[in-house]
């Protein structure tokens, strides 16, 4: 082929490069005939349907290459082998990259830089678990070397495209990338030191990172962080809620700023600012409006042991299921895995609070618990059963929470001690509640309750049940809810033994009962001389009833022949409540007793 | 003539034992039934419906825990109860997620295996956009079908039936689907009903 030895205008080459099992060929020239200016081009030089031009120059000690193509055609059977063992997933790759390479130096210095445009880069896994499709990508790096050490700056940028890595989902067309950054890297301490690298998504948020990197591990981090909350939120936790109990979640608006450093392979400290955010929920389970968040997080450090800062959170409203929670401040400390209330703080529910003693979350990252102890102040029961949308109470709920367990793995939340209700002149004591799956598709609740000295009067006169005086006690027990319907209780309610105040029952009132055991005196009533009687007196009531399995099974204050007691009369005329019925079918019942709650006047002949 | 007779007892031993053992068998038959009644509530629950999506959910929820209370569901499933709490809770929870896995479903990026679970396939067909979803729903689906076999195994005090649950239900997972919907045959083939 060589017509000279050291020059050569019209050379032919054709190969194969067997490790990539690629054939290549061009036709090249070269010139090393002048001692100080020796020149070598190959052109047009063909690798896998790709067409490159090399020039290569070298004037005394200094020399230059230039390489460059419009548009190399990627294929994997090439590619992969070329790659690093952990690309090796890489089963399809595909499209077109233009390169402008351009290499100068002398024995001492190089200076590099390379261009590269990516046009409908094509890739993924064989599970399509890691996968990029029609990739608009530039590339360009600029790098200097003085001895060993490297020094540069990288600028690149994806205008279009999608990628996946599962779980995470991005798309270029809404969220183009750019990126931005200079590096110094020395091979033989195996250090690379990032500065001021800059990444920015359109539309989603940034990030600044300033690194040192030796051995691998990160040595000197300083990391900035500013996010578009909503569109983290859609973009990051949507694809995971679906059809899990929080779909319908979301963010409506909000922003987050963070701060990372640390001087060694752990953070150690973190600041995080929420401003304004917005949480809603189509269930209407849970919703928090404008909150504002000032977090800073500490690793316990040896060198400074005592250094912890205060974070703060708080809030303008929210609501937990209906009852909606006002304008709140929180402030906490936050240290390694702990959360910790830092002051006693009060939460305005309705037209009372929730005071907050004590709120520590423990353990985060492993073994998450919640310790919580406060008091419930005054909360107006008319307003809660209001929002709650059950059948309303005169009253207040207070009490003391002597403590609250949360375990989240379990889903379960209980707790120790009682809850107080004054209401109705009298006392309702709610005790050994547990709720699990709080906020899943079927809620359970299991609790007792006990009621003490009401005024059955009031209570009556609130059901429109008819007027019965005296007092009442009784309790639930094991009142099992599943998403808010009673499935399971066992309840009693009766006149106490010692009860020594006046004792009238009033002519709806004993229709009402007699309808609820199933007896036959409602008839008797209007059609004897009863009828004449407004009221009568009564020695006791008394109405007990366990539901299992939708069938509730009643008893009475006493046994009757082929029935109980519901009510046992007094002085005269005399008139007695019997109850026949047993075993009442749950559904019917509970018509029976929305039918005479719902009465709201008095049917008297 | 002598072995017969020796053999006589040890054949009513043997037929007495076999008596006994019958008894701890699965029972498949209701096994299938109690399948059928579960996966069909399911099924029906994300099936087209003409009211509005949100005033419909709390009544079907409440129909069907009724269903399980009353007395007509205790007869059915004479002998397997499908009545425990948990199995209400994961029920709950599966018939608020069908609707969206029916989507999949009709679109072949989700198909029924031939163990009871739902697997995502063709997924060069699915655009990368919706993958973390469907990944995501039908782990979330897998784990609570897993959770529904052994809860119905302990509600009848045979944690050691899951297995045979498990299997139950996916052959009647696989008779359950809509024409259309892609099932895994034995050998792990993939087939469009």
């Amino acid at each position: 082929m060589l017509t000279q030895p050291f020059r050569c205008l019209r050379g032919r080459l054709q190969g194969n490069l067997p490790r990539l099992d690629q054939a290549f060929k061009g036709r090249f020239q070269y010139d090393l005939s002048q001692a100080r200016d020796k020149t070598l081009t190959l052109f047009p030089f063909h690798f896998s349907a790709g067409q490159w031009r090399l020039d290569f120059r070298q004037r005394g000690q200094k020399w230059q290459v230039d390489a460059k193509t419009n548009g190399q055609l990627l294929q994997n059977h090439w590619l992969v082998p070329l790659l690093p063992d952990s690309f090796q997933w890489l089963q399809a790759i595909s499209g077109k990259l233009a390169i402008r390479l351009n290499a100068s130096g002398t024995h001492e210095t190089t200076q590099l830089r390379l261009r590269t445009d990516g046009l409908n880069l094509l890739f993924h896994d064989s599970q399509y678990r890691r996968a990029g499709e029609r990739l608009q990508l530039q590339l360009n790096l600029t790098a200097r070397r003085h001895g060993h050490d490297w020094q540069g700056s990288l600028k690149s940028g994806v205008d279009g495209g999608e990628v996946l890595f599962l779980p995470i989902y991005l798309s270029f067309d809404d969220h183009p990338l750019r990126l931005q950054g200079d590096f110094h890297w020395q091979p033989h301490e195996h250090s690379l030191k990032i500065e001021d690298l800059r990444i920015d998504l359109t539309k989603l948020g940034s990030m600044f990172i300033n690194s040192k990197i030796g051995n691998g591990i990160n040595s000197e981090l300083l990391a900035g962080l500013q996010l578009d909350l909503p569109t983290a939120f859609r973009l990051f936790a949507h694809p995971f809620l679906e059809g899990g109990d929080w779909e319908g979640l979301d963010i409506k608006s909000g922003e987050a700023k963070g701060r990372l450093t640390s001087t060694g392979p752990l953070p150690e400290q973190a600041r995080i600012r929420l401003l304004d955010v917005t949480v809603s929920d189509s269930g209407q389970r849970i919703g928090v409006n404008r909150l504002q968040a000032r977090l800073n997080w500490q690793r316990t450090l040896e060198k400074h042991p005592r250094m912890f800062p205060t974070s703060r959170i708080g809030w303008h409203a929210a609501h937990v299921y209906a009852i909606p929670v006002g304008k709140t401040e929180f402030f906490l400390r936050l240290i390694d895995d702990d959360i910790r209330l830092l002051k006693p703080t009060s939460l305005p529910v309705l037209d009372g609070a929730i005071r907050l003693d004590r709120l520590e979350l423990l353990d985060l990252s492993a073994t998450p618990k919640v310790h919580l102890a406060g008091k419930i102040e005054a909360v107006s029961l008319e307003l809660l059963t209001r929002v709650l949308g059950i059948p309303p109470l005169a009253g207040t709920v207070s009490g003391r929470i002597p403590g609250v367990l949360y375990n989240h793995r379990e889903h379960t939340l209980k707790l120790d001690g009682q809850l107080v209700l004054d209401v109705f002149d009298g006392t309702v004591i709610i005790e050994n509640l547990l709720v699990t799956h709080l906020f899943g598709a079927l809620p359970r609740l299991q609790v007792d309750v006990s009621f003490h000295d009401l005024d059955l009067e009031l209570v009556t006169r609130h059901f429109s049940f008819g007027r019965i005086t005296g007092k009442l006690e009784g309790h639930i027990h094991k009142l099992q809810l599943e998403k808010w319907q009673p499935v399971a209780f066992d309840a009693w309610f009766g006149t106490p033994p010692d009860d020594g105040s006046r004792h009238r029952i009033s002519q709806q009132a004993v229709s009402n009962l007699t309808d609820l055991g199933g007896g036959g005196v409602s008839g008797l009533l209007s059609r004897t001389f009863l009828r004449f009687f407004d009221e009568f007196g009564y020695r006791r009531i008394g109405l007990g009833l366990r539901l299992a399995n939708n069938v509730c099974t009643l008893r009475g204050v006493a046994p009757a022949s082929q029935g109980y007691y519901i009510v046992t009369g007094a002085g005269l005329p005399r008139i007695d409540v019997i109850g026949y019925n047993r075993r009442i079918d749950w559904p019917t019942l509970l018509k029976r007793l929305s039918r005479i709650t719902q009465l709201q006047t008095p049917v008297v002949e | 003539m002598k072995k017969p007779r020796m053999l006589f007892p040890l054949m009513l031993f043997l037929g007495i034992a076999s008596c006994v053992t019958i008894n701890i068998y699965f029972p498949a038959a209701a096994a299938e039934k109690a399948a059928d009644k579960i996966i069909q509530d399911i099924q029906k629950s994300g099936a087209p419906v003409n009211e509005p999506e949100a005033g419909s959910r709390p009544y079907r929820v409440h129909l069907s825990f009724l269903d399980f209370l009353g007395i007509g569901a205790a007869q059915a499933a004479a002998d397997i109860n499908i009545d425990s709490p948990a199995i209400r809770q994961i029920k709950a929870s599966m018939e608020r997620r069908f609707r969206k896995l029916r989507t999949y479903l009709l679109k072949g990026w989700v198909g029924y295996t031939n163990n009871g679970l739902v697997a995502v396939i063709h997924k060069d067909k699915i655009p990368l956009r919706e993958r973390p979803a469907v990944e995501s729903l039908v782990a979330t689906e897998n784990r609570d079908r897993l959770a529904l076999y052994d809860a119905i195994a302990r509600a009848n005090g045979h944690p050691e039936w899951r297995d045979d649950i498990q299997s139950t239900f996916a052959k009647r997972w696989i008779a359950n689907a809509e024409s259309g919907w892609w099932i895994q045959t034995g050998d792990g083939g993939w087939q469009q009903k």
